[in-house]
């Protein structure tokens, strides 16, 4: 129980830490800081306006409004921003390029469990807000155009949701970024891509796939499950006739899979680590 | 002399196309086969979008799924990066100016070689794997697939302007060039109608967007290849921003070069 207790209070330490020295960034590089947090709106911005341009012409696609592709839009801006704000930093989000370059010797000799430092390392809560806020803003038009009832326990369903996709997405990347273990040229850079499977795909709806096409999509391969399924299923729908413990199973499954799969890669870079440290840096 | 010294050049350019081409599956080759994987279910993902569109629409279904599938096979050559950024984040640019070839061709040299790979291991087999799908390659006529051809050469040519002013702004932007590209790559997907046909978009916006830089480069030639728009009036738009954009590109490269810092990331 102390344990646990005193695990909470490093997260929170770390998370100050890290919290500071985005302030820091922010305050003593100004320029380059707006830059990126402007860039990071645009792209937010960008990655939905045609999504939501082809549903203003047709008054919505594949069996959703307009207002509620504009509700699915502004869920996935959210993801992404959640993503961004608590993993974006120091490439927490994009692992294989840590694991493939060495860089996991730095971590592994801090006097913290390696997992506290992957949930507290990459939180930027200043200059990778900027998603985030374009989310809300987006999610509360969305609401307010269908006229929802928002209640408290829809705002917590809606955070647990956002905390699934995320961690599905997250998981999917360690999967596969574990390769990098075994592969770490091979693989350094398979985070990003993975990412960008999830990158503007997630803001369509699936409702023209097949029902087979559906459940690969809500499964292994789980681009649905990414922002499609979960507002779908907070719009009081089914997606894919599947319910929506789905998800839930699905988020679960796929930590267990990342976890099991890290550990692995990690015994065998325990005995083998990675060859391409150099004393002035991975290459 | 002088042709000799042009011949010499271009083999010049050959080699380090060459190069680029063998060299793709020297390291990251999960990376590169994961990115055709990726681009891949992006396709399944459009087809699924595609499917939901009304009937309504000014595209029929099937012009829709070839705009997808050639959107999909052709993505680096619509939607083309040179090492430009790369090399200057990196560092590596310097190489590039201590050659004896002009840098712009040199990227120019090296985009081309990196397609090799991927026209060979993903372009060719999905367009050989598109009727099985139900998805025609075929162009709208046999004129529209000699348009299309000449349309993609200017798209091409336009692209790699862009993507010049845009590393010479991120020359400017010293450690904000990350950030110049993705506000770059947001708003190329957006407006050059890569993902989506302008066709589907609310009439006043596909205008707009058609007659931006960035429509030249992936709409235009797509559009004209499935048989949506007229022919001639994009071409000639391509044209227009090929004589319009080069010019500055060259002069602003040049600029910019010499503001140039770079330490290597």
């Amino acid at each position: 129980m102390s344990s646990i207790l005193s695990n909470i209070k490093t997260i929170f330490r770390l998370w100050h830490q890290y919290a500071k020295m985005d302030l820091l960034w922010l305050l003593r590089d100004t320029r380059y800081c707006l830059i990126q947090i402007f860039s990071d709106a645009v792209t937010a911005l960008a990655s939905v306006s045609a999504v939501l341009l082809i549903s203003r012409k047709f008054g919505g696609i594949a069996g959703m409004s307009f207002e509620e592709m504009l509700f699915l839009c502004g869920f996935a801006v959210l993801i992404d921003g959640f993503i961004l704000l608590f993993f974006g930093g120091n490439n927490i989000a994009y692992i294989s390029r840590i694991i493939g370059r060495g860089q996991l010797d730095h971590m592994l000799i801090q006097p913290v469990p390696l997992w506290i430092q992957l949930l507290t390392g990459g939180f930027m809560p200043f200059s990778g807000s900027s998603k985030l806020l374009c989310g809300i803003v987006l999610t509360v038009i969305s609401l307010r155009r269908l006229a929802f009832t928002v209640t408290p326990l829809w705002v917590l369903w809606l955070i647990l949701n956002i905390l699934c996709s995320a961690a599905i997405i997250l998981s999917f990347v360690y999967v596969f970024s574990c390769c990098t273990f075994y592969a770490p040229v091979a693989a350094e850079e398979i985070a990003m891509v993975i990412h960008d499977l999830f990158s503007d795909t997630k803001t369509y709806p699936l409702a023209g796939l097949t029902k087979r096409g559906a459940t690969v999509f809500c499964s292994i391969l789980p681009v649905g499950l990414a922002a499609w399924f979960p507002a779908e299923m907070m719009l009081g729908k089914t997606p894919a006739g599947l319910p929506g413990i789905t998800f839930y199973l699905a988020a679960a499954l796929w930590c267990a899979a990342a976890v099991l799969l890290f550990r692995k890669g990690l015994i065998h870079y325990g005995k083998y680590s990675s060859n391409r440290y150099t004393g002035f840096g991975h290459r | 002399m002088l042709k000799k010294k042009r011949f010499l050049s271009l083999s010049e350019y050959t080699a380090t196309a060459w190069l680029c081409a063998t060299q793709a599956f020297d390291g990251n080759f999960l990376f590169v086969f994961a990115g055709y994987a990726v681009r891949m279910v992006r396709l399944l993902v459009m087809t699924a979008v595609f499917r939901s569109i009304p009937d309504t629409a000014d595209l029929s279904l099937s012009q829709m799924l070839t705009y997808a599938l050639l959107s999909s096979v052709l993505s680096e050559q619509l939607f083309l990066y040179t090492p430009a950024t790369t090399a200057l984040w990196e560092g590596s640019i310097i190489n590039r100016f201590t050659r004896p070839v002009p840098v712009i061709g040199t990227f120019v040299a090296e985009t081309i070689g990196k397609w090799v790979p991927s026209l060979l291991f993903y372009t060719l087999p999905v367009c050989l794997a598109a009727p099985l799908f139900g998805v025609r390659i075929l162009p709208a006529s046999a004129w529209n697939g000699v348009l299309f051809l000449v349309s993609l050469l200017l798209g091409i040519s336009l692209s790699f302007a862009v993507d010049f002013i845009f590393a010479a702004f991120s020359m400017r932007m010293k450690n904000g060039c990350w950030a110049a590209l993705a506000i770059r790559d947001a708003v190329t997907t957006l407006l050059s109608g890569s993902l989506i046909p302008f066709a589907l978009l609310p009439k006043g916006v596909a205008a707009v967007f058609q007659l931006l830089p960035f429509g030249s480069l992936a709409g235009a030639p797509l559009s004209i290849f499935v048989g949506s728009g007229s022919a001639p009036q994009l071409i000639m738009l391509s044209v227009f921003w090929n004589l319009t954009l080069w010019p500055v590109c060259i002069l602003y490269f040049r600029r910019s070069q010499e503001k140039m810092v770079s330490f290597g990331g």
